[in-house]
């Protein structure tokens, strides 16, 4: 059977329950099984701000899920996404040809998945807690420098 | 009066042609998940450039194009800004 090698990237929303993704990811691998292909990884990519709102949404939590499937199995995937309503963006991109499952080299797509995360740019909400962590820092040490400046 | 002088030979404005920096970094790859690689070739507006300003190559400027408008879909990118950033 020929098989070609998936990334699809969901976004759910933030105020969604926590295991939503687990619920769809859970569906998404019956299904996967049922025709024939294998799961590389899901990868939880965190909250991140969007360029522009969704579903009143400024907000998403973002998730990876690369698989190698056959194409039939696209259809099915994009059906259990489009259900859930707490899902409000997915987008499916095709990584290679047509190919032999034996032919792709598992554990080296699993690594490969794993460094994809890109990096988060700070938002206000990060600014917030970096300047309170640093305010906290900065106390911190002040507590640290008294007894040893009197020690000295 | 004196009969205007005819126009002066139009001035070359660029003295060295643009390099695409694909083209030259060949290990720089084009993919829709890395916006801050994509953010050098969008307008504050959030436009795509166009190729004669940025010196992208036309192969390079089509997987560009793509690219950008995926990481559109996953609003990882404006569709457009009002207001500059």
């Amino acid at each position: 059977m020929l098989v070609r090698m998936y990334e699809t990237l969901f976004i759910t929303r933030v105020d969604a329950e926590a295991d939503v993704a687990e619920k769809i990811h859970q569906r998404l691998l019956r299904a996967l099984e049922q025709t024939g292909g294998v799961e590389i990884k899901l990868v939880d990519w965190g909250k991140r701000k969007l360029a522009y709102e969704i579903a009143k949404q400024k907000k998403g939590n973002y998730w990876y899920f690369g698989y190698i499937a056959d194409p039939q199995f696209i259809k099915e995937a994009e059906r259990q996404l489009r259900i859930s309503s707490d899902i409000v963006r997915y987008q499916t991109v095709c990584l290679s040809k047509l190919k032999q499952l034996k032919d792709f080299d598992l554990d080296a797509e699993r690594k490969r998945v794993e460094g994809l995360t890109p990096e988060r740019e700070e938002d206000e909400e990060d600014q917030y807690l970096r300047r309170a962590d640093e305010r906290r820092g900065r106390r911190d040490d002040d507590e640290d420098d008294g007894p040893e400046e009197e020690a000295a | 009066m004196k009969p205007e002088q005819p126009a002066a030979p139009r001035q070359r404005r660029f003295g060295r042609r643009k390099v695409c920096p694909f083209c030259a970094d060949r290990t720089l790859y084009i993919d829709y998940k890395t916006p801050s690689m994509l953010k050098r070739f969008i307008s504050e507006r959030g436009k795509i450039v166009p190729r004669r300003i940025s010196g992208v190559c036309a192969q390079h400027q089509r997987s560009l194009c793509l690219e950008i408008k995926r990481a559109r879909i996953m609003a990882f990118m404006p569709y457009s800004s009002a207001t500059a950033d």
